[in-house]
């Protein structure tokens, strides 16, 4: 996306997550000129990296009550604005022969101190409402769990944020923030295609960085210390599973599993790591294979189901300050004011927290930018639909968000499929590839879920590539065909056995035997030297 | 029903195994779950298009001597010679020459001094590239050298069906130094919902006619490309309509070529009295002194056990199953045969996508003779054939129909030797 760039803004937001896009939208709304800036594609962080599970709060609800109840408030809110990212399906704890029942008597205690509905139900009703349940529980709790679709939370936001008037830049990364002694003034923007830079002023600066977000405050001269920790999931190539299934134990490795679309999601496991590795997010073949034998105790069909890929994303967590060691993780969200902790002006940082409560995150990061301001202006997130959520788009809808968002455009006659396996059809991508040159096999599989399904993209990438020519000329088509299959590869790589070799080794005779792509990239490289 | 041979898929290999023993007389049953790799077979038939260091080959016969002594070409030239191997190409072109249209280069294949020397061609692929080649039909887009200079094309295309990436193929010919025009077609299909249309179903709606006319007006000089949505008895009446050069170009899978040749190959089976057990996969065996006993399959179980003096395994490499990738090694999964393999997962992939990857040269351990073995014992009265053969690094050599010709014909000639 690149839209006209004004030279100041009242708030500059930095980062494309699900936070940094409920800010943009929560201040366009509130009326305040918003500029909202990701140095990759939206949902490239934490955000596209996570389980897609819409916490009741029921998991925190023993640790930590507060956590709990911001989770069964926001869900509460979520069901009502954003219905159309969100499948109820309902959740089970399960308890299993070797898992402690005192634990469950807890769960259930503080699921109800926090509001939480909580029923414990029987082994036969558990299996009865969700068949793919590990057939040896002894009992289960049933919960108000659900499942959430990132992406398109994400690009609903900002799509309401943009419809209020905020400008939204991907590729474009904060590589400076500017300071007047104590007070932020704005930030220098590099165009992380064309390595061009600009600077921008900014009444407030609001830093939504995730795990990054350590990295930002550094550029403005402030200590923000993060605990990042990496955890890894395994997407399944089958909805096994009705029901968001968790063990009633204390979180775990591979105690969670949700259904989304045609797929689930397993994961996952929790480790500590050096802020230097936060971008890495590699998945080893033992994380992988460790995750799948767990997950077997969850529901035994996903032993017999395929592993698409494995994907692995960083909590954003920070350190508790009032924590001397340094050691203990803050709780829930941080929502922190720079002039009272560092005597920062104008700078705000909002992590933590989950993907599920980034409204509240917003809600409280936008308050503060208002005190700022000066600007007394409500905030109305909670009781405004996202675009989407009402049936009521417009039918001449002509934008990629209209497309990806309002499902009934796909119902369109003349609308050939170019992705079968997830239904992506060709003036979807035609669309989006019309409003911007910069939009890539990957940022298309963002906003479209193109070649996400059975065949990670072998059907629909050549078909892709095509529309490209036109616009990048057949090379450079040619080349992000060839980068699109790769970043498919480097997911499948982890989870080698059952049927993800055959799909790669089908992939490799039609691209390469049948069409002999690797000797057309042979001839563009040698032509490039 | 006891059979002399029984197949063990109904690919390339495997039926090319079938039919030669069926024409030998032999009692032959296949056992077909499916039609292997051929819905991707583009139409023509590699032997040896590359070295192992990816320089392209051009007389594939005198490069299989340098190739990987663990190459089934290699086995076949360590226990007959090389000169063997070119009689078995002959019966493989014999037998191809029964299926397809003519090939395009059948002087290629005797040269005009007597001597024998089997001379790669170049096909063009669905997007753009020449790829060298062995044999072609007629009615295919093949050229003797890899220039394209000074020829000039017009390449037709029919919008609405996706998968004939036209833009990429223009290109192709370009890099070559050809000069091309792209040209729209107005077919009269009719759609079927809103699924992309598919290569053979759009050849069951024969627009030859359509085609033809608007091709009328267009510069005689210009050699014409199009689509390869037309069935065989089409092509031909097409080409004697035309009185210029109309070739067709493969499309992305499921390719015309691979439906016709797998239905013919089918065909001519059972016209020599094969059986062919569709729908049916092999199991498991039963094996005693290193001798299968009897095969157990989807449709063949208990009292019904599939018996026969000799049996062949062409289940082909992943795509189709004949290979399985488990947890933490791979299998062939009928027998549980030998298998030549990587033990650490890790190692079975590399991150580049277009690279070599180690996991494609995985398959069934043999002897010279292509009988596999299990638990190190060689089992007497079974052979693998094609793809499921270990070390063929098909993909990158260009040698997929050659291995499946070649070692499927050799050992027919080993079990009609006994
Ligand atoms: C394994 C795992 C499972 C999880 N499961 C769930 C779950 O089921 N439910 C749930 O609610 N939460 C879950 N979470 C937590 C949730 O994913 C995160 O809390 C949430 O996605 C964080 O979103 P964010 O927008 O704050 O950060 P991110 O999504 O990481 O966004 C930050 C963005 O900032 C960009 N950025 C960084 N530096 C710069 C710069 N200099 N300039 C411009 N942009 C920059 C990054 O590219 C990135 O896109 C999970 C987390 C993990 C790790
Ligand atoms: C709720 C939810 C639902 C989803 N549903 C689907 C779905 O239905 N279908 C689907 O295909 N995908 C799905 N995804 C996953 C999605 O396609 C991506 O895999 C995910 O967003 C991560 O992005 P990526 O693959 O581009 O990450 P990348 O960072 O490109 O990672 C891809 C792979 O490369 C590995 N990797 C990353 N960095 C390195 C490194 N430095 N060295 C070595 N390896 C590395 C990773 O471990 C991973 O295995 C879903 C994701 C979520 C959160």
């Amino acid at each position: 996306m690149t839209e006209k760039l004004l030279s100041q803004y009242d708030v500059v937001i930095v980062g494309g997550g699900v936070t940094g896009a409920g800010v943009a939208r929560d201040c366009a709304m509130r009326g305040m000129s918003t500029l909202l800036v990701e140095s990759h594609d939206l949902t490239y962080g934490t955000t596209g990296r996570n389980h897609g599970l819409m916490h009741s709060g029921a998991r925190y609800a023993v640790s930590d009550l507060e956590n709990a109840r911001e989770c069964i408030e926001e869900n509460k809110i979520l069901c009502r604005i954003a219905r159309h990212c969100v499948e109820p399906t309902g959740g089970l704890f399960i308890s299993l022969p070797e898992d402690d029942l005192a634990y469950q008597a807890r769960l259930v205690e503080s699921c109800h101190e926090a509001g939480i509905n909580a029923e414990v139900i029987d082994a036969a009703e558990a299996r009865r409402i969700e068949p793919a349940v590990n057939p040896t529980i002894v009992s289960a709790v049933l919960v108000p769990d659900a499942s959430i679709d990132p992406f398109k939370l994400t690009m609903s936001n900002v799509l309401d944020a943009q419809l209020h008037g905020a400008t939204v830049l991907t590729y474009h990364e904060v590589v400076a923030i500017h300071r007047d002694q104590n007070t932020v003034t704005g930030v220098t923007l590099r165009d992380n295609l064309t390595g061009e830079q600009k600077r921008v002023d900014a009444g407030v600066v609001i830093n939504a960085a995730g795990i990054w977000s350590c990295l930002i405050a550094k550029l403005a001269d402030v200590e923000l210390k993060m605990l990042p920790a990496r955890g890894a999931l395994l997407l399944l190539g089958q909805r096994v599973n009705k029901m968001v299934i968790n063990r009633c134990r204390k979180p775990a490795n591979a105690d969670i599993l949700v259904p989304t679309g045609n797929v689930c999601v397993l994961g996952t496991t929790s480790r500590r790591v050096p802020i230097e590795e936060i971008d890495d997010m590699s998945v080893t073949v033992e994380e992988a294979q460790m995750l799948l034998t767990e997950g077997v105790k969850l529901a035994p069909a996903i032993a017999h189901t395929r592993v698409l890929r494995a994907y692995a994303g960083v909590r954003p967590l920070v350190a508790d300050d009032d924590d001397p060691t340094g050691r203990n993780v803050s709780r829930g969200i941080s929502c922190i004011d720079h002039s009272e902790r560092d005597g920062v002006e104008n700078f705000i940082t909002i992590t933590g927290g989950k993907m599920m409560t980034y409204r509240l995150m917003a809600q409280m990061a936008t308050d503060l930018a208002c005190k700022k301001l000066n600007l007394r202006r409500r905030c109305a997130t909670a009781t405004t639909s996202l675009p989407g959520s009402d049936n009521a788009t417009t039918s001449k809808s002509t934008t990629w968000h209209d497309f990806t968002i309002s499902k009934p455009w796909r119902h369109d006659k003349n609308n050939r499929l170019l992705c079968t396996c997830e239904g992506v059809t060709e003036r979807e991508v035609e669309t989006i590839l019309n409003e911007d040159d910069d939009v890539d096999f990957d940022a298309l599989r963002r906003r479209t879920r193109l070649g996400m399904g059975p065949c990670q993209g072998r059907i629909c990438a050549c078909r892709v590539a095509r529309k490209m020519c036109a616009r990048q000329g057949e090379d450079e088509a040619m080349k992000r065909l060839v980068n699109f299959m790769n970043e498919r590869w480097k997911g499948m790589r982890p989870v080698t056995w059952s049927d993800t070799l055959s799909e790669a080794y089908n992939t490799a005779l039609v691209y390469q035997d049948l069409c002999g792509v690797d000797q057309i990239m042979k001839t563009i490289k040698d032509k490039e030297i | 029903m006891r059979y002399d041979v029984l197949v063990i898929g109904a690919g390339l290999s495997g039926m090319t195994c079938a039919i030669a023993l069926a024409q030998a007389g032999k009692r032959v049953a296949v056992l077909a779950p499916g039609h292997g790799t051929l819905p991707m077979h583009s139409g023509s038939f590699d032997l040896l298009g590359y070295d192992s260091q990816g320089n392209i080959v051009e007389h594939p016969i005198e490069a299989i001597s340098d190739l990987d002594p663990k190459h089934p070409y290699a086995k076949i030239m360590a226990t007959h010679g090389l000169q063997h191997i070119e009689q078995l190409a002959e019966q493989a072109h014999r037998m191809i020459n029964q299926l397809v249209l003519a090939p395009s280069n059948s002087e290629a294949f005797v040269s005009s001094t007597e001597q024998r020397i089997i001379t790669n061609q170049y096909r063009l692929t669905p997007m753009g590239a020449l790829k060298p080649t062995w044999l072609t039909p007629i009615h295919f887009a093949t050229f003797d050298s890899p220039s394209l200079e000074g020829k000039r094309f017009v390449v037709a295309y029919y919008k609405p069906f996706l998968d004939f990436p036209v833009e990429f193929l223009a290109e192709g010919l370009r890099k070559a130094g050809a000069q091309v025009e792209i040209k729209e077609l107005e077919l009269n299909i009719t759609s079927v919902g809103k699924a992309a249309l598919k290569a053979p179903a759009l050849a069951s709606q024969k627009q030859g006619e359509a085609l033809l006319k608007q091709l009328d007006g267009i510069d005689r000089q210009c050699d014409l490309l199009v689509p390869h949505i037309f069935d065989d008895t089409e092509m031909i009446e097409m080409n004697e309509k035309v009185e210029r050069r109309l070739s067709v170009v493969p499309t992305l899978p499921p390719t015309c070529a691979g439906k016709e040749l797998s239905a013919k190959l089918r065909a001519l089976f059972s016209s020599l009295g094969g059986t062919l057990f569709e729908g049916d996969r092999a199991m498991s065996a039963t094996i005693k002194n290193d001798r299968i006993m009897a095969i157990k399959s989807s449709k063949h179980v208990t009292h019904d056990l599939l018996q026969a003096d000799h049996y062949v395994i062409a289940s082909g490499s992943f795509g189709v199953r004949g290979l399985e990738a488990r947890f933490d090694r791979v299998a062939e999964p009928v027998f549980d045969l030998d298998i030549d393999a990587l033990d650490d997962p890790q190692q079975w992939t590399t991150s580049d996508v277009l690279s070599m990857q180690p996991y494609t040269n995985f398959g069934v351990r043999t002897d010279d003779y292509f009988r596999p073995s299990k638990h190190g014992r060689t089992i007497q009265n079974l052979y693998a054939v094609g793809s499921i053969l270990s070390n063929t690094n098909s993909i990158k050599l260009a040698c997929r129909q050659g291995v499946s010709l070649l070692t499927a014909l050799q050992v027919a000639n080993t079990i009609l030797d006994f």
